[in-house]
């Protein structure tokens, strides 16, 4: 057997058994590149969700909600959940501050007068269907946009 | 699975997912760049990054992903590839891990890094390369013969072996976490509520048709049939290699259809190069527009290095 034929079986033995190693681990892990694929996975019977997102308060106290890129300064929409749920456990209040900082920035959110961050509870199936609100609204922090 | 196949199919195959990684790292530069952040907080690390246990420097990082944006080029090329392939790799490698070490790790890039370090450590610039091109007018032998190799066909198993073990690892998670209750309740239709909702509260973009099939619950049981289907079916789409490319592009449509219903965006497997490797990609280079490019690029580097190949015995 030659060097390059014995490089070739090692080499290709090694990606194999790594790329399958997440799914033998007790419990599987998720890493990168390699991953056990767990997203989406777990049964999820019941239609009911909790988020802690980060909204925008216009003057007529009409709330939307704001964008990755000013919520979190990141564009991906799981990174940003991911910071705003970091912001509200270490620190809600000054968070808020700097999402403020951000829209005031933002001329297309020019309407928007105080940013709030909350967790809200929803029945997902429902929620386009009727509009449902939440079922559950808790105030983590509520701030004045700086002008 | 045969597993001798034509340098210009693996080269092909670099060229492919070559080009993908340059349009891919160069376009989001400045997102990649916003990971150079020092808040110790925040940092997760996944990984090769979990080696360490505090983030890098931020200028560390910067440097680190500037040069992999600027080894994404000569990849594509084939250029110096012994040398310059494996660092590019190692730095995608380092790159996209160190994006994914802040908290939550995404899914889209596996692949990708994957197929690059597959093809940084093999002969895929042996043809179609700037490489190949420089050893043709060394040698003076452009005419070579493009005898199928096992070196250059077993790096293109690798690739559609580590492709269809992800999909086979994503079934078999699913029947770890629910088992058949993924299939036969309520859960995907719930899970594209709830990742459309999601969406929606976070300020991104969500799929309005995801929302409105939510009262069919029972079209829902029929996509989790098949996507379970084609994720435990995988391992036949490597052993057989025409059912492997119908499996691809059924693949590809599961692709399409988390597209549609949740806004979801896999680029790597919707621009179909995640899938490259079940097919016989060296066809492409006959093809009037690739076949110009390639002859201004390379010239006829295409038949540079099966010669050698040809020579040698299959292990």
């Amino acid at each position: 057997m030659t060097r390059e034929a014995l490089f070739a079986i090692v080499f290709s033995g090694a990606m194999v058994a790594a790329v399958v190693s997440p799914a033998f681990r007790d419990p599987p892990a998720d890493s990168f590149p390699l991953s056990d694929y767990p997203m989406f996975s777990h049964g999820r019977p019941s239609p009911m969700f909790t988020l802690t997102h980060a909204v925008g308060i216009d003057a007529a106290g009409v709330s939307t909600p704001l964008a990755p890129l000013v919520s979190s300064g990141n564009r991906e929409v799981l990174q940003s959940m991911v910071t705003i749920e970091h912001g509200v456990h270490h620190g809600a209040a000054n968070f808020c501050e700097e999402i403020a900082v951000r829209v005031a920035a933002d001329a297309d959110l020019e309407d928007i007068v105080f940013v709030e961050l909350v967790t809200d509870t929803w029945d997902t199936v429902a929620y386009f269907d009727e509009d449902a609100p939440s079922q559950d609204h808790q105030v983590h922090a509520h701030c004045e946009v700086p002008r | 699975m045969k597993l001798a196949a034509p340098a210009t199919r693996l080269a092909m195959l670099r060229l492919i997912v070559g080009l993908y990684g340059v349009i891919y790292v160069l376009a989001r530069l400045p997102h990649i760049l916003s990971y150079a952040l020092d808040d110790v907080d925040r940092f997760q690390p996944v990984g090769v990054i979990a080696f360490g246990d505090a983030p890098m420097l931020p200028v560390v990082f910067t440097v680190i992903a500037l040069c992999t944006a600027g080894l994404s080029i000569p990849f594509f090329l084939g250029y110096r590839h012994r040398v310059l392939a494996p660092i590019y790799a190692v730095g995608l490698l380092v790159t996209l891990t160190y994006t994914n070490s802040w908290g939550k790790i995404l899914h889209v890039d596996n692949l990708l890094v994957l197929h690059v370090l597959v093809l940084a450590f093999s002969h895929s610039a042996d043809a179609l390369s700037l490489d190949s091109r420089r050893e043709n007018a060394r040698r003076e032998n452009r005419r070579g013969k493009s005898a199928p190799h096992w070196r250059y066909g077993w790096p293109v198993a690798l690739m559609a072996t580590v492709c269809a073990l992800a999909y086979l690892l994503a079934g078999v998670a699913k029947l770890r976490n629910s088992g058949l209750d993924f299939v036969d309740g309520d859960t995907l239709r719930n899970y594209v509520a709830f990742d459309n909702v999601r969406k929606l509260e976070l300020g991104s973009t969500y799929s309005p048709l995801g929302a409105a099939l939510l009262p069919y619950p029972g079209l829902f049981a029929g996509l989790a049939w098949l996507s379970f289907a084609l994720e435990l079916s995988a391992p036949v789409a490597v052993l057989w290699r025409r059912f492997g490319k119908l499996w691809a592009v059924l693949v590809w449509g599961f692709h399409l259809g988390v597209l549609a219903l949740m806004a979801i965006g896999f680029l790597y497997q919707l621009s179909f190069v995640a899938f490259a490797a079940f097919f016989d990609v060296e066809r492409l280079r006959r093809v009037g527009f690739v076949a110009r490019v390639l002859e201004k690029l390379f010239g006829g580097s295409e038949e540079a290095a099966p010669e050698i190949a040809a020579a040698e015995e299959a292990p």
